[in-house]
């Protein structure tokens, strides 16, 4: 039954470590790798890292939505990083970017695998359980020694109580090579100690001046004995147990021996973080996971080193640590590592990079999460010394104090929203809309999701940066119109339906074109697309063309004519009417929407013709070129006459003269017979 | 009447001597006191416990080392240095402070055998322990033994000396 539980406890403990481990180191992992993603991509897309100052630069061209979106994120993973690696917040929050200078690679961050910690019930079990453990390899291998005295370590002896000899498993030959190396420790260290003293007997009596140097290691062994009976006799009860049940004391000391190694390999070879030098300095973070291997893993696990153990860990420990562990046995098992396990710094390499003691150790599955470990540790520490890294932390950091400092605004461009600084010096092209950032304090609550700019920050009405001097005319003197005007470029940068827009702009426009077009065409170099967008909406033929009259329409174009044609300035009126004729007379849009309605500029212009010309024309415009010649004439002088009339007579004039109704209000509407006085 | 006090004598001093066999070799050695005796306590073959004084059992140690050679006085004389730059090593590692070296020396003992001594004083948790490191040469062999005991047990100085005194070895 107990070997039963055993059996599952371990079984559950192997199988439960790796998911949570995998799920810990995978998660920091996943985020590593999505910092360096996004920040290459910041690097590559916003601001290179060759810019050399970060500042200036956004300063002057601000910084994209996505951009800031990227860094924004960036600065988000790195928090949720530092959430699982507190040692980092530092460095995360190091202003300059540049924040790994001063700081020893081996003061890394370790990964919090408290997964592979035991529950205090698991370590109270493997605890529990180590004495019967550690006898039963004793027990197993005493009666194969020809070297000791039986009677001193008889099994009785050295089991604890309750447990049967029969229940101990036969060691295989490598625990047996173990013990045996043990046993010889313990018991014949002294006895052989003088090996060297007696091949000394063979020289010459005066070459026995090194006596001392030969003795030494009979020195070194007689002392540590004797003064651990000495200690041990302070200890009546221990002390007679120790001289009378020797037999127990070494199963003591091979449990000190067994939990120091487990102590030494959990604190020195594999412990993940140095305070200083490595296995010089401290260990601020132990391998975890020790405290839940049994000490029959420890056994096989020290077989996978019984090079070492046999030629340096256990004479490190008879010399150092017989003392210590005769009286406290597992109990002093970190105060003896600290003592006696000085071993070489290749043996150290060594056992640290030998797979087959942590695969028998039962690690083997956790040695990959380790070694995932120290990769995630490099790619961490790669990260921040990256200039991706530097370059986006920089410039995050630049931002979010610009806009702290001073004022800001989010413009709406047609390549989609920046964060900009200075209003005059925006070296964004074409039409942008300006959000101030009203509430700077927004931006460090933003959450993960929400760092879109309109979310991040709180925006006070947009407006056009860069307004033209008709915009600036037109909505000075109609205030209202500005932020209808913003709305509609707004809707046109998003590609929305303008439509109630623009005809809540007529409104707003009613009644006061005329003086809103003298204003505009009264400024410095007018723009006409500006005074179309700003006081003749409708005619850009858009969906508010298709919402009005064409009556309406046809009236906005006289009106604008008849301004255009009153301009002063020759130049200027020449290049406006040069326009109107370009996006009015000549729109694909316009002759779609209106068909066949003359522009009131066409009607000027064949009114003006002259009038064999206006006959041509006007049968030519009701498709009568191919009629008899007799019949040609009569029409082409009707329209002559017509046109020297009186506008009571002029249709009349037509129909006589062989038109129908039709065509000749038709001709009357192009201004053939001359143009109607309002 | 003198050789009856003579065989008095014999019998009452041999009713005191141990015989410490191991290893194919006996020792002997007076025990008088009766201080209790432990075997192959960490492979050391014999060692005497003092009764328990101030707090501990001063112990002294008897082994055969199985070395078969003669010591030179004067070549021990001038090397000592390599003794106590081996203690200061060990007292390294045990947590021991060298508080004083006690010189070699050389004598003769009761039976006429060779005792090279040296020794060291040290401290250890708080206690100031006295080591005494004896090689007889006994009949061309080397006999080891080595006493211990707290400053405070001075007393069982003279009973270390003693039984170094009276420490003999087998014919081969």
């Amino acid at each position: 039954m107990k070997g039963l539980s055993l059996v599952l406890a371990t079984f559950f403990f192997i199988q439960s470590m790796p998911l949570a481990v995998a799920s810990n180191v995978q998660k920091t992992d996943d985020i590593v790798i999505k910092l360096q993603n996004l920040t290459q991509n910041f690097e590559s897309n916003c601001i290179s890292s060759k810019v050399h100052n970060i500042e200036e630069h956004i300063l002057a061209y601000g910084m994209s939505e996505s951009c800031w979106l990227l860094i924004t994120e960036i600065n988000h993973l790195e928090s949720q990083l530092s959430g699982l690696h507190p040692e980092l917040k530092n460095t995360i929050n190091c202003s300059n970017g540049n924040c790994l200078n001063d700081t020893p690679i081996v003061n890394l961050p370790t990964l919090p695998l408290e997964s592979l910690s035991c529950t205090p019930a698991q370590k109270e079990r493997v605890a529990k359980n180590c004495p019967g453990d550690l006898s039963c390899f004793l027990v197993s291998t005493v009666t194969t020694l020809p070297i000791i005295n039986h009677s001193l370590i008889s099994p009785e002896k050295i089991l604890p109580k309750g447990l049967n000899p029969k229940s101990c498993s036969p060691n295989d030959s490598c625990a047996t090579q173990i013990i045996t190396a043990f046993y010889d420790s313990i018991l014949n260290f002294f006895n052989s100690s003088w090996d060297l003293l007696k091949k000394a007997g063979s020289f010459a009596k005066s070459k026995v001046s090194d006596f001392w140097k030969w003795v030494t290691d009979a020195e070194d062994s007689s002392s540590a004995s004797q003064l651990a009976l000495a200690k041990a006799s302070e200890d009546e009860g221990f002390f007679q147990m120790l001289k009378n049940d020797f037999g127990g004391t070494i199963s003591k000391i091979w449990q000190g021996l067994i939990t120091s190694i487990k102590e030494w390999l959990k604190n020195d070879i594999f412990c993940e973080k140095w305070e200083g030098t490595p296995h010089r300095g401290k260990c601020v973070a132990p391998a975890p996971g020790f405290d839940c291997i049994s000490c029959k893993s420890m056994v096989n696990g020290v077989c996978a080193i019984s090079g070492v153990f046999v030629s340096e860990i256990l004479p490190a420990f008879i010399t150092g640590g017989l003392t210590t562990a005769a009286k406290h046995g597992a109990a002093a098992a970190t105060r003896l590592y600290k003592a006696t396990f000085k071993v070489s710094d290749t043996t150290i390499k060594t056992i640290k990079n030998s797979r087959t003691i942590k695969a028998s150790l039962g690690l083997a599955n956790h040695v990959d999460k380790v070694t995932k470990v120290g990769s995630v540790l490099s790619k961490i520490n790669r990260y921040f010394i990256s200039p991706a890294r530097k370059v986006a932390k920089v410039s995050f950091n630049v931002v979010t104090a610009i806009v702290r400092n001073s004022k800001s605004y989010i413009a709406e461009t047609a390549k989609g929203k920046y964060i900009v600084f200075a209003q005059d010096g925006l070296k964004l092209a074409g039409k942008v809309a300006l959000y101030p950032i009203e509430n700077n304090m927004t931006i460090l609550a933003f959450k993960a999701g929400q760092r879109s700019f309109d979310k991040a920050f709180k925006l006070a009405m947009p407006s056009i940066a860069n307004k033209t001097t008709v915009g600036l005319a037109v909505t000075s003197h109609v205030p209202q119109l500005d932020s209808v005007l913003t709305k509609i470029e707004i809707g046109h940068l998003r590609n929305k339906p303008t439509l109630s827009l623009e005809l809540e702009q007529v409104k707003l426009l009613e009644g006061k074109r005329k003086v809103l077009t003298q204003k505009a065409l009264g400024t410095n170099h007018p723009k006409f697309s500006e005074i179309i967008r700003t006081i003749y909406p409708e005619l850009t033929y858009g969906d508010l063309a298709k919402n009005v009259s064409t009556a309406s329409i046809l009236a906005r174009e006289k009106e604008l004519y008849l301004h255009l044609s009153k301009i002063r300035n020759p130049e200027l009126k020449k290049s406006m009417l040069h326009k109107y004729d370009e996006l009015i007379v000549q729109s694909k849009q316009r002759k779609i929407i209106l068909k066949n309605q003359p522009s009131y500029k066409e009607i000027v212009d064949n009114s003006n013709l002259s009038p064999l010309t206006k006959g041509a024309r006007g049968v030519k415009l009701v498709g009568k070129l191919s009629a008899k010649k007799d019949i040609r004439i009569k029409l082409e002088a009707g329209i002559r006459k017509a046109s020297a009339s009186s506008w009571d007579k002029k249709k009349d004039i037509l129909v006589n003269a062989g038109f129908s109704q039709t065509e000749a209000q038709k001709i009357i509407d192009h201004g053939f017979v001359g143009i109607k006085p309002n | 009447m003198t050789s009856l006090i003579l065989l008095l004598l014999f019998f009452s001093s041999s009713s005191f001597a141990e015989e410490l066999s191991h290893s194919g070799h006996t020792l002997y050695v007076d025990n008088p006191a009766q201080w209790e005796v432990g075997k192959d306590l960490f492979g050391i073959p014999f060692i005497f416990f003092s009764p328990r004084t101030n707090g501990q059992r001063s112990n002294i140690s008897f082994a055969h080392t199985g070395a078969e050679l003669s010591l030179d006085v004067e070549a021990l004389k001038n090397n000592q240095k390599d003794y106590q730059d081996n203690k200061k090593k060990w007292a390294d590692l045990h947590s021991a402070t060298i508080k004083k070296f006690i010189p070699y020396n050389s004598f003769l003992n009761a039976h006429g055998h060779r005792v090279h001594s040296i020794g060291v004083s040290y401290e250890n948790e708080n206690k100031i322990y006295v080591e005494k490191s004896f090689y007889t040469e006994c009949k061309d062999q080397i006999l080891f033994s080595k006493s211990l005991r707290i400053q405070e047990n001075s007393e069982h100085e003279k009973y270390f000396s003693s039984l170094i005194n009276s420490l003999d070895c087998g014919i081969l």
